[in-house]
């Protein structure tokens, strides 16, 4: 019985508080989920849409809105563009998201309206005829410039006609917003079905001289700001930090419920200007809380990592699986040609970026670069989560709406991906939790299941039942971070995964692998990776029927590995992210040229294409002579990464004791840090220490100087603060322990279930946080495991 | 019925027929001599081409069929557009004139309303290819059309939602335990594997609660609570339907899945529950109004064609 009724009355009254509570808190008004699991369930979703608010989808040919886009993701059919920009295509998902998030452009939303509202007094103005009017593709680069220009200069402004008088770019805007507000309330169910959650969001479009520096803003709840901080509205506080201050203003400190997560995109055409160093500490740890994820692969290209096999060489790897759906441009600046592999920007790829990230950590004592993945389209036809690679209706207008276009101008595109969130009901609370704390993973559109653990994991094995109960109890999962373990050997992975279930038409295809992809920081201060292939076989000989494309061969169902770091030194920071690779299949475009006669997998290709037309010479692009293209692909997932980090929390016991009457409790805890942080100094250094689940249990501030010498680095509080009567900070050489211990007090918050409790403590740009399976035992709540 | 009115579907319906309601939509003077259509050697060949540039490889017989099939309405639903006036009234099309105007007139620089009567001099109006494929569009909209009175009453909605009561009712509950096992693990004695581990429990009246450690972990767990839908999307499909009318209550199996076998325990089957008239009347009277007017279409289509003389050259 996991909602007793008075649980839900509790959740509605907006307090929890039912007997197995999820560590996060509701500040929604909904029924709970029929639905729940403790231990989380993957639920698959979009967070990257556009319909026609975003000012490029129109000119697309894209008339379909957020309501629309919604209503696909739920499985009915939407209208797409045909080549005129007429609405005469049709398709439909193949089996319908969890959750999704449409994010329009927010740069044009009033313009858009006001060019789209036949009454208005800008209808007839050249700007507005230019976004509604046809053109083929080709002949569209002059409109999307005149539309889109202000998203790529240093001082933007709105489009000029919202500056004559009586026309109100700024209400029009408010328009869209509200619209797109009230199309995800209409889709979001509140009931305790639970079948669909949607977020409000809206994409921040910075392109400053075509280097996307795109990001999509993803808000909790129902609460959001009345208004979208566009790049023009940001400009002038910089690229990234003036979309983060509005958002901080409008949003996290605005007092009205309101919360949000930015979410990096297409860093592959950032021009390696993605994510720059940090002015300071303060600045890495403000990216780190804004910024927990990224987008790793979509539409326009995977930004996992680059393989050029033509060359032979990688931008930062020597990794040949990186040749994966690659876009072969680095940026969109006008007139620049696609550079090679060895001038490559490497900060376009998300691998490399997390290396660097541990080097500025190293330096500054705060990763800025702590990115979870995620995956999503970024589909500009409404069509929210549309990635079957077989029957692909395309995701820009009129861009790739027939064969010839899909194959002549599209071909580097991808259907794109998904973004799975480890959650314990759908619903938004849930899922954005887990956005939140990296809790996800990211596919190339396929559903495979993957669950990924670091940690002491000594009881977990593969097989047993009780692998999910038991890595929550003694490790982190995905997006967690890690101290040293116990007798300082590398802490043990589990990675467990299951082939995507398909559906009737596209049978899920088998597992050939798991790797696990490791990057560390050695004692000189450089970088370095390492592919691991942990469980499987690379030479399992599967393929597929080059006739029908069906699989020859076979995988693995499913796929599980308890797994060391041969390689670890406790002295080195490091990330680990497990990849899943299914056996080869066709690429979407291996699909479309054999329906056009042109058959990629046969030596005859090169004569068919000729017979076929100019543009089907691109389905004959292929290992041989293309440095990423090639006419199979593998789909893959990427768990989010699990950071080693010394001075993180390495081992916590603690105990919650439950009085006899209220006000009785009491909580001992000994808190040991792989090593002392970096800055810190009880002298000087406030610490926060703080033991959670929906609700705080216990929230203890020492100030700066409270902890007084009691010499050979041991240092202890002075006098109680509020009910904690001891607290001992000892400093050694390997590590530090903190040990706290209170009077009598009311811990009643902490509810009497096994349930997951975290632990985290702050100290200057100092985080770490622990979370673990608490159990009940004998009256008492302790972490449940080693 | 607000959101009803936001959904761009019934936009569509009554935009056609706000067009449609202009022209009387029977003529009572029908002539003797019908209207011609002819597809010739050129048109066919013209259809060859695009087909085989959009697609690489000529059309099959069938294909083709179908081609001159599309084509002949097309051509129909044209010609009626342009007796209908459609193209004085449509803001899209004399958006295009205008722009045509612009690009050929002999008095550039002129006003909108110029521009337009140069291109309509032109006689662009019936050459240009995006003006009639608009046309063409509208036209089919309008031909779908239910008319003034063909909006269905409160008690013609309620019948429908009754017939269709399955795919309005929200999705049927099923709560189950399964023991899973693997076919990755266990090979080629899965099967018998699972049929004595089935007889076993059976034998022994072993219950759910103990069960699930007899077979193999299972990603997703060993209980299960959600829709029919839900329970295919986690293990595959076919296996709703394996599960679906087994007793409750007992050991059955085993299933297949994606993965290997299952012996299932259901505990609890809750029928679709009764959603209220009002909570599904919105998707009610959408469906109604997409098939009553998808079926309009047909027959009106059907008479239109009666029309015209239409003669195909032999292919």
């Amino acid at each position: 019985m996991r909602w007793p009724a008075i649980a839900t009355l509790a959740a509605l009254a907006g307090s929890g508080g039912h007997a197995a509570p999820p560590p996060w808190q509701r500040t929604e008004t909904r029924q709970p989920c029929t639905r729940f699991d403790l231990f989380r369930a993957p639920y698959f979703g979009d967070l990257h849409i556009h319909t026609r608010f975003s000012a490029d989808a129109y000119i697309f040919g894209t008339r379909v809105g957020p309501r629309d886009a919604y209503a696909f993701a739920t499985g009915t059919a939407i209208p797409f563009a045909d080549d005129d920009e007429l609405q005469t295509r049709s398709s439909r998902i193949d089996r319908p998201l969890d959750f999704a998030a449409v994010t329009d452009h927010s740069e044009f939303f009033g313009e858009v309206r006001l060019c789209d509202t036949s009454d208005s007094p800008v209808y007839d103005t050249q700007q507005c005829q230019l976004l509604r009017q046809a053109e083929a593709p080709g002949q569209q680069f002059p409109t999307t410039v005149a539309w889109l220009f202000p998203a790529g200069i240093p001082n933007p402004s709105h489009h000029q006609f919202c500056t004559e008088p009586g026309v109100d770019c700024g209400a029009a805007a408010v328009s869209v917003w509200q619209e797109m507000q009230g199309a995800a309330e209409e889709a979001y169910d509140r009931t305790a079905a639970c079948t669909f959650t949607s977020f409000v969001g809206y994409e921040y479009t910075a392109s400053p001289l075509g280097r996307h520096l795109h990001r999509n803003i993803i808000f909790r709840n129902e609460h959001v700001p009345p208004s979208v901080a566009s790049y023009i509205e940001t400009a002038a506080g910089g690229i990234p930090q003036g979309v983060w201050s509005a958002i901080e203003d409008a949003c996290l400190r605005a007092g009205t419920g309101c919360d949000a997560v930015i979410i990096p995109h297409n860093p592959n055409l950032s021009g390696g200007m993605q994510w720059t160093d940090p002015a300071d500490a303060t600045e890495a740890l403000r990216r780190q809380t804004l910024e927990p994820l990224v987008e790793i692969h979509q539409i326009k290209g995977n930004s996992e990592c680059r393989f050029d096999r033509l060359a032979r060489a990688g931008a930062g790897t020597a990794d040949e699986l990186c040749t994966f759906e690659q876009m072969k441009i680095a940026d969109q600046v006008p007139g620049e040609e696609p550079p090679a592999i060895d001038r490559y920007p490497l900060r376009n790829l998300v691998r490399n970026t997390l290396k660097d990230g541990l080097a500025l950590e190293e330096a500054l004592g705060v990763n800025p670069f702590r990115l979870g993945f995620v995956g999503s389209t970024d589909n500009h036809d409404g069509a929210a989560g549309s990635v079957a690679e077989t029957g692909w209706a395309g995701g820009q207008g009129n861009n790739d709406s027939s064969p010839i276009r899909q194959i002549g101008d599209e071909m580097r595109t991808n259907p794109g991906g998904l973004a799975v969130a480890w959650a314990e009901e759908n619903s938004r609370d849930a899922i954005f939790a887990a956005l939140r704390r990296r809790e996800t993973y990211a596919t190339s559109g396929t559903r495979p299941v993957v669950r990924f653990f670091g940690g002491d994991l000594s009881a977990v094995r593969c097989g047993s039942s009780s692998l999910v109960r038991d890595a929550y109890a003694s490790g982190t999962p995905m997006g967690g971070d890690l101290g040293p373990v116990r007798g300082g050997r590398s802490p043990r992975f589990v990675v467990w995964a299951a082939k995507d279930p398909g559906t009737v038409a596209s049978p899920g295809t088998d597992l050939q692998r798991v790797q696990i992809v490791k990057g560390w920081l050695d004692a000189q201060g450089r970088t370095h990776e390492r592919v691991f292939d942990v469980a499987g076989d690379a030479q399992n000989g599967a393929g597929v029927d080059p006739a029908t494309c069906a699989p020859r061969g076979a995988g693995a169902r499913e796929l599980c590995a308890v797994w060391r770091d041969p390689t670890f030194r406790r002295r080195e920071r490091a990330f680990y992210y497990a990849r899943v690779l299914e056996n080869p299949t066709c690429r979407w475009s291996t699909r479309v040229c054999k329906a056009a006669g042109v058959d990629p997998l046969s030596p005859d290709c090169a004569t068919q294409a000729a017979t076929a037309g100019a543009p089907f010479a691109d389905c004959c692009l292929g290992p041989d002579n293309d440095p990423f293209l090639d006419p199979l692909v593998q789909e893959r997932a990427w768990t989010s990464p699990i950071w080693y980090r010394p001075e993180s929390i390495a081992r916590l016991r603690a105990e919650v004791r439950y009085g006899a009457q209220p006000g009785a409790d009491r909580l001992a805890m000994r808190l040991v840090l792989g090593r002392v942080p970096k800055d810190f100094h009880p002298a000087g250094t406030g610490l926060e220490l703080r033991l959670s689940d929906d609700d705080d249990i216990l929230v203890l501030t020492i100030p700066a100087g409270a902890l007084v010498p009691a010499g050979r680095g041991r240092f202890v509080l002075a006098q109680p603060i509020g009910p904690v009567r001891k607290a001992t900070l000892a400093l050694r050489k390997r590590e530090a322990t903190l040990l706290v211990a209170t009077g009598p007090t009311d811990l009643s918050r902490a509810d009497r279930a096994d349930h997951l409790i975290t632990v985290s403590l702050a100290a200057g740009v100092y985080r770490a946080a622990h979370t673990r399976l608490w159990v009940l035992r004998d009256g008492r709540l302790m972490p449940g495991g080693r | 019925m607000a959101r009803v009115l936001r959904a761009p579907l019934l936009h569509f319906l009554l935009l056609g027929g706000a067009l449609l309601a202009l022209r009387p939509w029977w003529r009572s003077d029908m002539e003797e001599s019908r209207p011609r259509i002819v597809i010739g050697a050129d048109d066919l060949e013209r259809l060859r081409e695009t087909w085989t540039e959009e697609h690489g490889s000529p059309p099959s017989r069938a294909a083709e069929d179908g081609l001159v099939r599309d084509a002949i309405d097309e051509e129909i639903l044209y010609r009626e557009a342009l007796a209908r006036g459609f193209d004085r009234r449509d803001a899209a099309v004399r958006e295009r004139l205008v722009r045509l105007g612009g690009f050929v007139g002999e008095e550039a620089g002129g006003d909108r309303d110029t521009l337009e009567r140069e291109a309509r001099r032109l006689g662009l109006e019936r050459s240009d290819l995006v003006v009639r494929r608009h046309l063409v569009e509208m036209m089919r909209l309008a031909a779908g059309w239910l008319g003034p009175n063909g909006l269905p009453s409160e008690a013609d909605l309620e019948a429908y939602r009754a017939q269709h009561a399955a795919e309005f009712a929200p999705p049927a509950r099923v709560r189950l335990t399964h023991v899973y096992l693997s076919e990755d693990r266990r090979g080629a004695s899965v099967t018998a594997d699972a049929t004595a581990l089935l007889d076993d429990l059976r034998r022994t009246g072993t219950g759910p609660a103990v069960a699930a450690a007899r077979g193999d972990a299972f990603i997703r767990g060993a209980e299960f609570d959600g829709s029919p839908a839900d329970l295919e999307r986690l293990f595959g499909p076919g296996f709703a339907e394996s599960v679906d009318a087994q007793p409750v209550g007992t050991w059955v199996g085993p299933f297949r899945s994606s993965y290997g076998l299952h012996l299932v325990w259901v505990h609890a089957r809750e029928p679709a529950p009764t959603p209220s008239p009002t909570a599904v009347r919105g998707r009610v009277l959408q469906q109604w109004l997409r098939e009553q007017s998808e079926q309009r279409r047909r027959e009106v289509m059907q008479a239109l064609r009666a029309r015209y003389a239409v003669e195909v050259v032999a292919h």
